[in-house]
């Protein structure tokens, strides 16, 4: 298996050897990750694509720099990941995002929607937009199991110890969040 | 206890739930396409935009200067110069310039011939500003009049002033040496036993 470092290293000697960077090579590779994490942020499907072609635009403008990147995949998703929260500050609220509506629409329920409704899954993604914003960025990147924790940090731009201790902030958070709806829900 | 715990571990179960849905979207078909599309699409802009932006900076510049030479041109033949013609104006007026020359008490050149005469590049541009033509003589006949006659030698009251202003000064001495009272009396045709009031002196 090849580590993401060498994986990028090799993709530069090839786009080196062409005179020109493969940027076709980058976004088979890499347009799937960056979706998922901009869709986990705007939750918009038209939006997170948007994002995505930005990105790559980004890439394209700044392709100078990438032969002295360390981490290509890390800063491909830092770039995703400001694109996405700008837009959002953008987007006007909508009443029901489209990861709930496909929930609710789903008829054959996947793993995950197995163990929750529409409606659960809208009040967990509700109380996570409340959550401070470096807080949420770290509970969202570690959904991603393509990041290693060394690649958060790097793209939150935070050591190693204070992501974990935002990720545990973040999911004590939002677990007293859960219980004081499930409350309120109880009283009411 | 035991409940509680049960508890925290569902939130988390629902937590990881909600993570694995997000984490989990399907990209759309065709999202790679439509991405490899935009950024060519953005190539090209980049590629066209240079050359027409280097030319357009070449087309500005040139008419840009061209622009300035002949505003400059324009206002040379319309408008020989400004400040020599509120010179004028204001020689006209007071018959003094509106910034003369600084002289000091002790300077030994006569400060109020300075005063009165215009400087030389000045009168110079003066007559190249009168009007041509038709209307020459009138206007240039009015100039004249206003325009200060030119500088008289100082009279003898004048040269006596002027001694009395430099009375410290001993570089002038010389100059007023040969002036005497006796001499000024008989000039004017006063009286022999014409006294004169002593002048009040300005306080140091």
């Amino acid at each position: 298996m090849i580590a993401a470092g060498e994986q990028h290293l090799m993709w530069w000697r090839e786009a080196d050897e062409a005179g020109e960077p493969d940027l076709a090579a980058l976004i088979t590779q890499f347009s799937g990750l960056i979706y998922r994490v901009a869709f986990s942020v705007v939750r918009h499907a038209a939006e997170a694509e948007d994002v995505v072609q930005e990105t790559f635009v980004r890439v394209l403008e700044h392709r100078a720099k990438l032969p002295q990147l360390e981490n290509l995949r890390a800063w491909l998703v830092r770039i995703a990941l400001n694109l996405a929260l700008d837009r959002v500050r953008r987007m006007r609220p909508v009443p029901m995002d489209e990861v709930i509506a496909e929930t609710a629409a789903s008829p054959a329920p996947g793993v995950a929607t197995q163990v929750m409704s529409a409606v659960e899954l809208a009040r967990v993604l509700n109380a996570m937009e409340r959550l401070p914003k470096a807080e949420r960025m770290v509970l969202v990147l570690t959904a991603f199991e393509q990041l290693s924790a060394a690649e958060i940090a790097g793209i939150v731009g935070r050591s190693q110890s204070s992501v974990r201790a935002l990720l545990f902030r973040a999911r004590e958070r939002l677990k007293q969040r859960l219980s004081m709806q499930e409350t309120g829900k109880g009283g009411a | 206890m035991i409940f509680e715990r049960i508890d925290e571990d569902a939130k988390d179960e629902r937590i990881d739930a909600a993570l694995r849905v997000l984490a989990h979207t399907s990209p759309p078909i065709g999202l790679e396409e439509r991405v490899q599309a935009r950024v060519r699409a953005h190539r090209r802009d980049l590629v066209t935009q240079r050359p027409a932006n280097r030319r357009y900076v070449g087309w500005a510049a040139i008419s840009l200067a061209t622009a300035a030479a002949l505003a400059l041109l324009v206002m040379e033949h319309r408008n020989p110069l400004p400040a020599a013609r509120t010179e004028s104006a204001t020689l006209a007026v007071t018959g003094v310039p509106s910034n003369p020359p600084k002289v000091s008490h002790f300077d030994a050149a006569p400060a109020p011939e300075m005063a009165v005469r215009p400087p030389h590049a000045a009168r110079a541009r003066l007559q190249t500003a009168l009007p041509r033509g038709p209307e020459k003589l009138e206007t240039g006949k009015l100039q004249e009049a206003s325009f200060p006659a030119p500088p008289a030698p100082l009279t003898r009251e004048e040269k006596l002033l002027l001694e009395m202003a430099r009375r410290n000064n001993s570089a002038a001495q010389p100059e007023v040496a040969a002036l005497t009272v006796s001499e000024v009396v008989k000039g004017h045709g006063l009286a022999a036993d014409t006294t004169f009031a002593p002048l009040a002196t300005p306080s140091e």
